[in-house]
């Protein structure tokens, strides 16, 4: 039998995840959390032994909970749920200690498969998440600071303003643009916005 | 979270403009006030001429009384009434000179007082009690004829003194005069270029600011567009796409209930038809954030979609380009997108014609998009009020309308239609795109 927690700020992907796990006989549904947080409590709680973790969520988001999970619990199982395809954002999550990483639009034909196999010990990608790794494999990452610095522009934030809320002079927060445009291969600041959001390197 | 700093960005070349025309118009206030000082200061020194003359012609006209008053004394042979009535008579002369004295001294300093006057003056003041006492004195001796002589000689020294401090203070306040008249020709003339040239600075400066103003505007409302925008998106992909994925899973909940048969057939294709949709619409949500933004190839996409509609027809498709291909603003190109693509499907759908044209110019001032067609024309009725049921011609005007442009249709029964949309450069072209050096000051201001 294996024990499963759903991480999900939307009711009713939870809900379709509840009907679709109790049609298995070998799995069983024991928690759910609507935020990063309450996922963190509910897996302290009952230790369940594969979780399915959304992305986007208030107060912690998905990846931030992995970590603090994957903190606590070395061992503990994984999954992704989550409509960005986004590179970055794989990488993050996998990172942080996520098994799999499954996009929505997939859960209903791979996600009782995916449990079992990482139920199982084996680690899982869709197969459009693993192109979106490969195809950015070897570009340059950006930094912290010039991620702080593009989602303040996609706030629609003058360098000005980006400069006074990272604290650093306006030079510099010139020099992240140029290395964010430059890295990103984008055109202007408005591409780098848009390459940013496609790759997940910023959220939505 | 745009800063208020941004609406009170006008650009480099605006806020020179500003500059220069506030300085002239400051200047130019400054050159009418100084003239106006000018008028003022000339005018008080011809008041102040007038005055000396007036002054010296009255002291004339005293003196020349005292001269006959004294006469008629002389001519009475009377001493005792010469002798009582000349003191009185030359002490109301000596007034007469202190006062017109102060007169001359009080005048405006800008005044030029003849530097005969005070002397002159002086002179008279000086020898008129002698002159006098050598008249009693010699009157009370009783020779009236060397009384007369004397009286005569020493009048006239003093009436010639006046005589010609007159002229020559009356020939200076005629040149005063010519003088000034000619300057206020000057005057005239300078004032009356300067108030229209300061009507058209001024005039200048709130056209200027009437344009910026709009051009503000057109710029606010595109930047509210880009947040609207972003905000129905993750609306969209919060609510119902999320909302879709549940109903999915549910619906893939009862697919594992139904037996083999046809309604478990018939619901598996439904199911991949909502996979594709909601791909679908995931992608045009994510095309809201980002629509053409990696498009900045407008030519380039439009050969793509207009190849994409040729292929299975037999019609022509051609596209040209003029100008060096800009990149522009992007809202502004996803509309230009938008209309393109409407009047493209439309020549293909509708018009049936053998050859299909896209021609766009990418000039300095102006941006213009042609699309023209040699097929059957839109009719008359449809022309005017959209075809009905179809959003087509209306949401190209309205499309257009929006964006600022100009979008005229031109079209005849058998004789094709011409499309055409032009935009102002200004609104046209993304600004943050122009040269290095206006880019860093975009960056730095905005």
């Amino acid at each position: 039998m294996i024990r499963l927690l759903s991480v999900d700020d939307h009711p009713i992907v939870r809900d379709g995840i509840v009907r679709l796990i109790a049609t298995q006989p070998d799995m069983k549904l024991i928690a759910e959390a609507s935020d990063g947080l309450e996922a963190v409590e509910q897996f302290r709680k009952h230790q369940p032994d594969v979780t399915l973790m959304d992305l986007q969520m208030p107060n912690m988001n998905g990846i931030d909970a992995i970590g603090a999970i994957r903190g606590e619990f070395p061992k503990a199982r994984i999954i992704v749920l989550t409509t960005y395809e986004g590179d970055v954002q794989v990488v993050r999550a996998l990172k942080a200690g996520a098994q799999a990483y499954l996009l929505k639009g997939s859960m209903r034909k791979e996600l009782l498969d995916t449990i079992r196999a990482v139920h199982a010990g084996q680690k899982r990608l869709s197969p459009e998440v693993a192109v979106a790794i490969a195809e950015h494999a070897t570009d340059n990452a950006l930094s912290p600071r010039e991620i702080s610095t593009l989602t303040l522009i996609a706030g629609g934030n003058a360098n000005k303003e980006i400069a006074a809320q990272l604290s650093v002079s306006e030079e510099s927060v010139k020099s992240y643009v140029r290395s964010i445009l430059a890295k990103l291969g984008a055109n202007d600041r408005t591409h780098a916005v848009t390459i940013g959001l496609k790759r997940g390197i910023i959220g939505l | 979270m745009r800063s208020h700093l941004n609406y009170f960005n006008i650009g480099p070349r605006l806020l020179l403009s500003f500059i220069v025309l506030v300085s002239l118009i400051l200047a130019g206030n400054g050159l009418l006030v100084w003239q106006f000082h000018i008028a003022g200061i000339q005018s008080e020194r011809l008041n102040s001429g007038n005055q000396q003359v007036i002054a010296v012609l009255r002291l004339q006209e005293e003196l020349l009384l005292f001269h006959q008053r004294l006469e008629e004394l002389v001519n009475s042979m009377d001493a005792h009434r010469l002798i009582t009535e000349a003191e009185p008579l030359g002490k109301t002369l000596l007034e007469q000179i202190q006062q017109t004295r102060n007169t001359v001294i009080h005048l405006p300093p800008v005044t030029r007082v003849d530097p005969a006057f005070l002397p002159t003056l002086d002179a008279i003041a000086i020898d008129l009690p002698s002159q006098v006492e050598a008249l009693t004195s010699l009157a009370a001796l009783g020779d009236w004829e060397v009384v007369r002589i004397r009286l005569a000689s020493g009048m006239r020294v003093m009436e010639t003194q006046i005589a010609g401090l007159v002229k020559s203070i009356d020939q200076e306040s005629s040149e005063e005069l010519t003088n000034a008249m000619a300057s206020m020709r000057d005057l005239q003339r300078r004032i009356l270029t300067l108030v229209p040239l300061m009507a058209i600075s001024t005039f200048s400066i709130a056209a200027f600011f009437g344009w910026a103003i709009t051009r503000r505007i057109v710029e606010l409302g595109l930047e509210e567009r880009v947040g609207e925008r972003t905000r129905i998106a993750r609306e969209l992909h919060d609510t119902l796409l999320q909302g879709f994925q549940g109903l999915m899973l549910r619906l893939q909940v009862v697919d594992e209930m139904l037996p083999p048969g046809k309604a478990k057939q018939e619901l598996e294709e439904t199911l991949e038809t909502g996979d594709q949709t909601i791909v679908e619409a995931r992608n045009a949500v994510h095309d809201l954030r980002s629509r053409t933004a990696n498009m900045n190839d407008l030519a380039g996409a439009f050969r793509v979609l207009g190849q994409k509609l040729a292929t299975g027809l037999s019609t022509n498709f051609r596209l040209m380009t003029e100008g060096p291909q800009r990149e522009l603003h992007p809202i502004i190109r996803d509309e230009i997108y938008r209309i393109a693509c409407e009047a493209l499907r439309n020549a293909f759908a509708h018009s049936g014609a053998g050859h299909i044209e896209a021609e766009i110019t990418f000039g300095e001032r102006l941006f213009r998009l042609r699309i023209r067609d040699d097929g059957a024309g839109i009719p008359p009725e449809v022309l005017d009020r959209g075809r009905s049921g179809h959003f087509g011609l209306g949401g190209m005007r309205e499309r257009a309308k929006q964006i600022g442009s100009q979008l005229t249709i031109s079209s005849g029964p058998e004789a094709g239609t011409e499309i055409e949309l032009s935009v102002k450069g200004s609104i046209a072209y993304n600004k943050t795109a122009r040269t290095p050096g206006w880019r860093l000051f975009r960056w730095k201001i905005g």
